[in-house]
């Protein structure tokens, strides 16, 4: 069972890299309309200039990083279209990648990057979850082929879309009331946690603001709370505490607001 | 026919859960077959053996940051009774130690808030394709 949906994923791959030729040849490589997101994880300089040189032709965006771990990073926070990823990978290297990307069930068309382009090399690969191969050196026609099967074509009127997908906004009152109800003892505790320089408090409360604010339409508090946060953890407490009174100043507006609003 | 879900919510911010139930609720609304689901939840990580039997839950979303028994505990916990359960690991960050302790633990998905539709979708999706193998 296992052999056959293996064999059927590959030949499928291989059928249509041949079918697309023509076609993209036909449209004389149109790589200037393609638009989405790419998550490139490469390691040799080489192939990170050849490739985000050609990316640039296109009007894809791409996030860059250099080994597995921070490849994983990226496809669990963001929304890509596609993944170009080196099998030769520091931290974690592609294959270890992948499997961690199949157990969270993140389905996106990943191509492995590889010198190893035997039949049986490929065919490991579409195994354990990848769509295809590119070969490395990168044959900048191949890659095009890829991008153009998995990306889609911009609307050029509409350029002016976002760059990552909306977050998810709940609106119902009985939510937006235990949010403020929250919020009033958050603005307390950060007040409380600057006073007493209790810096591993001031974490925790920030942390639950940066995770819920975006959720209920505040996403300048979930920002301003992530600035804090990374600023906290490097040891910045300087920096870091003068974001949080900024902060809790947003928050007090915004209770002041919410407060008259009630009122009304 | 119907699909029945009964769902746990594990957070300790109540409404970090509602939130994620109002998104959850929205996803299965939209779906095109008709699916029942039935929300419970928890504000600790204590107790979740006794509750996913009690409740014949199916699917888990289970925050890392917990107060007592962190979120990777209660998923370690819950791998050593029910293997096959499908757990998403849920947090305000992808840090490199969560997102390995996850998988090392056993996570079937890993949702970083504040989150996007799209990733409840795919997390319910994941579930459904998982019951249609079965």
């Amino acid at each position: 069972m296992a052999d056959e949906k293996l064999t059927k994923g590959f030949k499928k791959e291989s059928a249509a890299l041949k079918e697309d030729k023509p076609l993209l040849m036909e449209k004389s490589l149109q790589v200037s309309s393609l638009a989405g997101h790419i998550l490139l994880a490469v390691n040799s300089t080489l192939n990170q200039d050849l490739i985000t040189n050609a990316l640039e032709k296109t009007e894809a965006t791409v996030d860059l990083v250099e080994n597995g771990q921070e490849a994983l990073q990226k496809a669990i926070s963001g929304q890509f279209d596609l993944i170009l990823m080196d099998i030769q990978l520091p931290v974690m290297d592609g294959k270890e990648t992948m499997a961690c990307l199949q157990q969270l069930g993140i389905d996106i068309p990943a191509y492995a990057l590889t010198t190893n382009n035997t039949a049986s090399d490929i065919e490991e690969y579409v195994a354990i979850g990848f769509s295809g191969t590119l070969s490395t050196p990168i044959n900048i026609s191949q890659l095009y082929q890829v991008i153009a099967q998995h990306l889609r074509e911009s609307i050029k009127e509409n350029n002016l879309q976002e760059s990552s997908p909306p977050r998810f906004i709940a609106t119902t009152p009985k939510l937006k009331t235990l949010f403020f109800t929250e919020l009033h003892k958050q603005h307390v505790a950060i007040a409380d946690s600057i006073e007493n320089a209790n810096y591993d408090n001031l974490i925790k409360v920030i942390h639950v603001i940066k995770g819920t604010a975006g959720s209920v339409g505040y996403g300048d508090l979930t920002d301003l709370a992530e600035h804090c946060l990374t600023l906290l953890r490097q040891d910045q407490l300087e920096q870091g505490v003068q974001h949080c009174i900024q902060l809790n100043n947003k928050i007090a507006s915004l209770l002041n607001e919410n407060d008259k609003r009630e009122l009304e | 026919m119907s699909i029945n879900i009964n769902i746990l919510l594990i957070d300790d911010v109540e409404y970090s859960r509602e939130i994620l139930r109002a998104a959850l609720s929205n996803c299965i609304n939209a779906q095109s077959r008709s699916i029942k689901a039935a929300f419970y939840h928890s504000s600790t990580g204590q107790s979740i053996i006794q509750q996913i039997e009690l409740q014949k839950i199916d699917l888990v979303y289970l925050d890392i940051n917990l107060p007592e028994i962190s979120g990777i505990d209660v998923l370690k916990n819950i791998r050593v009774v029910y293997p096959k359960l499908m757990v998403i690991m849920v947090s305000g960050e992808n840090s490199s130690e969560n997102v390995k302790n996850a998988i090392a633990s056993g996570a079937n998905g890993f949702i970083v808030k504040p989150f996007t539709s799209q990733r409840v979708t795919d997390s319910l999706n994941n579930y459904l394709k998982k019951q249609k193998k079965a």
